[in-house]
């Protein structure tokens, strides 16, 4: 410890305070730590004073106040340096922007859709659409699957993530040459299966299975520390807009345009309807703006800037800032996640 | 007046120059991507004369008009010309000393060409990096810092070991580095050879002739943190790197640790710093490039070397800075 120096937290490790309990999200190594309230208050005096010169305040607790400190440089979230040093040190700017209109997209499929997905593909790719994810309610075979991705040949579209139905016909292996062939497949999760299981996990790809039983966009929405995103773009988005809703544009199992399929309101028909068009709509756009600050329960919650939200199931259907009802996390207790 | 188009040349697969095509094509900005290796070029013409000028050269199957273009940037990389139907490496006679002659005049013959349209390039007015300009003279880049204010590591390049022990007992801990560039030969999938930056000691010199290769030797500089800066057009977006915890990284933060890496966080220059930067850019012509810095437990800043063509990327994301954004913007500022 640098009896005379002050301590600051690295720029990209943020302390966020809920209500029992606080986190430091380190940005940088993708990570949370949990710590007490009164860590903050510890590392306000310490970031302004020196140890030496903060010793009388917190007399009574020297021991916690050393504690605290060892954390800090053990897990290397800060650093000493002298009080005329700070101003070289500015807060990280979180500011998010992105160069496109809609930045990701999900796509449901079941046996009676008929989707035309070469101008599905083509649009999204001309909106600067990067991600898209596609569900498949009913089983479709990986050649089926694969012959519809074979549409996004000479596209942009940067990744794509999917959700098929399990089917004892198909092996562990057909997903890894499915994956090889198409290399903008990053994540796959097979459902309906009999455990739940990692079957690929290197090269940012993965393909996990799960027992759990999905039959439509009723089964999304799940907050869950495992979904949790401590990255600088994620929290930084999450400062200012919805980390779900967020240029998303949506194509439900009719076709029919939204938000998110497990949202009600629809703004027209793919096949009739340009997405350009909707995504330019002000109403369409209006939900990319409820982040996290304003949603009850969650706007004090200290995982509140890497926890994704979910407007489609609410704690109270009645209000629109009520919590995620899929959410089990209480943060006034600290009591829900296992 | 025709419509002012957006020419950027860069390398195969350079992210930030895709990045930065994304920012131009949702500002809906016509742009045209020379792509080192991968685009295909063609000569068209060029026409001086007393009504008018014009060049056309035809990227992959388009004609482009140079005095169509209002921005340029050079990123990296060259513009490759096919001349496809003159393989005149391959002039073959009799004479292979005639043929041998021939095809170097006909190089030359071509390199004019070549050249005159990067002239024509770096004329255009709203433009950012050089291709006839980017190759610093490390040397040379030190003297130029020097005479700019800025504290510089003690050098020394020399062939003479005796030299080499008097500069180590003054200096006590001392590295080697390139003069060009870094280099590494990669052997295999699990051997290869570098020439990085490196701690020199004793026994290192001891084993040298008494004449070597002409080296660089530096005093090493004992870092409380280093700094990587962007210099844009008059702006720094400065990086500091915290890399002393850990001993892999502690000569050279380019021997990344992936499992724990080092801390990048955003920092401001002091003014007296970032005064001299500036003026150092101006006096090399570069008005773009990555400089590297280190702060010492003194608190002095001491100049390490300028790259034209670095990634400023790994400044630009850990810091959010949006540095490709303002690219695109400035590009776009007819």
């Amino acid at each position: 410890m640098k009896k005379n120096k002050v301590l600051l937290l690295f720029a990209n490790c943020i302390f966020v305070k809920g209500v029992c309990r606080s986190t430091i999200c380190d940005l940088q190594r993708n990570k949370y730590h949990l710590v007490p309230n009164s860590m903050g208050d510890v590392l306000q005096d310490l970031s302004n004073e020196s140890f030496d010169q903060i010793k009388s305040k917190y007399i009574d607790n020297l021991n916690v106040v050393e504690e605290y400190i060892q954390f800090i440089e053990e897990n290397e979230l800060g650093f000493w340096c002298e009080k005329s040093e700070k101003e070289f040190f500015p807060k990280l700017d979180l500011k998010w922007d992105y160069p496109a209109v809609i930045s990701n997209a999900i796509i449901d499929i079941d046996r009676n859709s008929n989707h035309p997905f070469e101008s599905i593909f083509k649009q999204l790719e001309s909106l600067g659409c990067a991600d898209i994810q596609m569900r498949f309610f009913d089983f479709f075979s990986l050649e089926e699957i694969a012959s519809i991705l074979d549409m996004l040949e000479g596209l942009k579209i940067q990744s794509i993530e999917i959700l098929c139905k399990h089917d004892n016909s198909i092996k562990n292996e057909d997903f890894l040459s499915l994956v090889k062939k198409l290399p903008r497949i990053k994540k796959i999760t097979i459902y309906d299966r009999m455990c739940d299981d990692v079957i690929a996990k290197e090269d940012g790809i993965l393909i996990i299975s799960t027992k759990n039983r999905i039959s439509s966009q009723s089964d999304c929405g799940n907050i869950c520390p495992a979904n949790f995103n401590t990255s600088l773009g994620f929290f930084s988005e999450a400062q200012t807009y919805n980390t779900c809703l967020n240029r998303k544009i949506s194509i439900d199992i009719k076709g029919e345009l939204c938000n998110c399929p497990s949202l009600n309101k629809r703004y027209g028909n793919v096949r009739n309807s340009l997405l350009k068009d909707v995504s330019d709509r002000s109403d369409f756009k209006e939900v990319y703006y409820l982040n996290k600050d304003q949603i009850e329960v969650c706007k004090e919650c200290e995982f509140r800037y890497i926890c994704i939200d979910c407007r489609a199931f609410l704690s109270d259907p009645e209000n629109k800032n009520s919590k995620p009802s899929k959410c089990s996390y209480d943060p006034y207790t600290c009591q829900g996640f296992n | 007046m025709l419509s002012m188009k957006i020419l950027i040349v860069s390398e195969n697969g350079d992210s930030i120059t895709e990045r930065i095509i994304d920012w131009l094509l949702h500002y809906n900005s016509e742009v045209i991507h020379i792509s080192d290796s991968e685009s295909k070029i063609l000569y068209d013409m060029q026409l001086i004369s007393d009504e008018n000028s014009s060049t056309i050269l035809v990227v992959d199957g388009e004609e482009v008009y140079i005095e169509e273009i209002g921005s340029y940037f050079w990123r990296r990389g060259f513009i490759n010309y096919s001349f496809e139907n003159f393989n005149f490496t391959m002039v073959k006679t009799s004479n292979v000393s005639f043929d041998m002659e021939v095809s170097k005049h006909l190089s030359r013959e071509k390199e004019v060409l070549i050249k005159n349209i990067y002239f024509q390039l770096e004329n255009i007015e709203n433009r950012l990096g050089s291709y006839l300009n980017f190759e610093e003279n490390k040397i040379d880049v030190l003297n130029k810092a020097k005479c700019v204010g800025l504290k510089i590591p003690s050098t020394i390049i020399t062939t003479n070991k005796k030299r080499l022990i008097e500069f180590k007992k003054i200096n006590g801990d001392i590295i080697s580095k390139p003069m060009h560039s870094s280099f590494t030969y990669k052997e295999s999938d699990v051997k290869s050879y570098s020439h990085l930056t490196i701690e020199v000691n004793e026994d290192d010199i001891d084993e040298q002739n008494d004449i070597f290769f002409p080296a660089l030797f530096q005093e090493k500089i004992r870092k409380k943190y280093e700094l990587r800066i962007f210099f844009l057009k008059g702006v720094c977006y400065s990086m500091a790197i915290f890399s002393q915890q850990d001993e892999q990284t502690k000569i050279d933060f380019r021997n990344y640790n992936k499992v724990k890496p080092n801390r990048m966080v955003p920092y401001i220059l002091p003014t007296d710093i970032e005064l001299k930067i500036c003026k150092l850019m101006n006096y090399l012509e570069l008005d773009n490039g990555s400089i590297d810095m280190i702060v010492t437990y003194d608190n002095n800043y001491v100049f390490l070397e300028v790259n034209p063509v670095g990634q400023f990327g790994m400044v630009s994301y850990p810091c959010n800075y949006y540095i490709e954004k303002k690219i695109a913007q400035m590009l776009m500022s007819n």
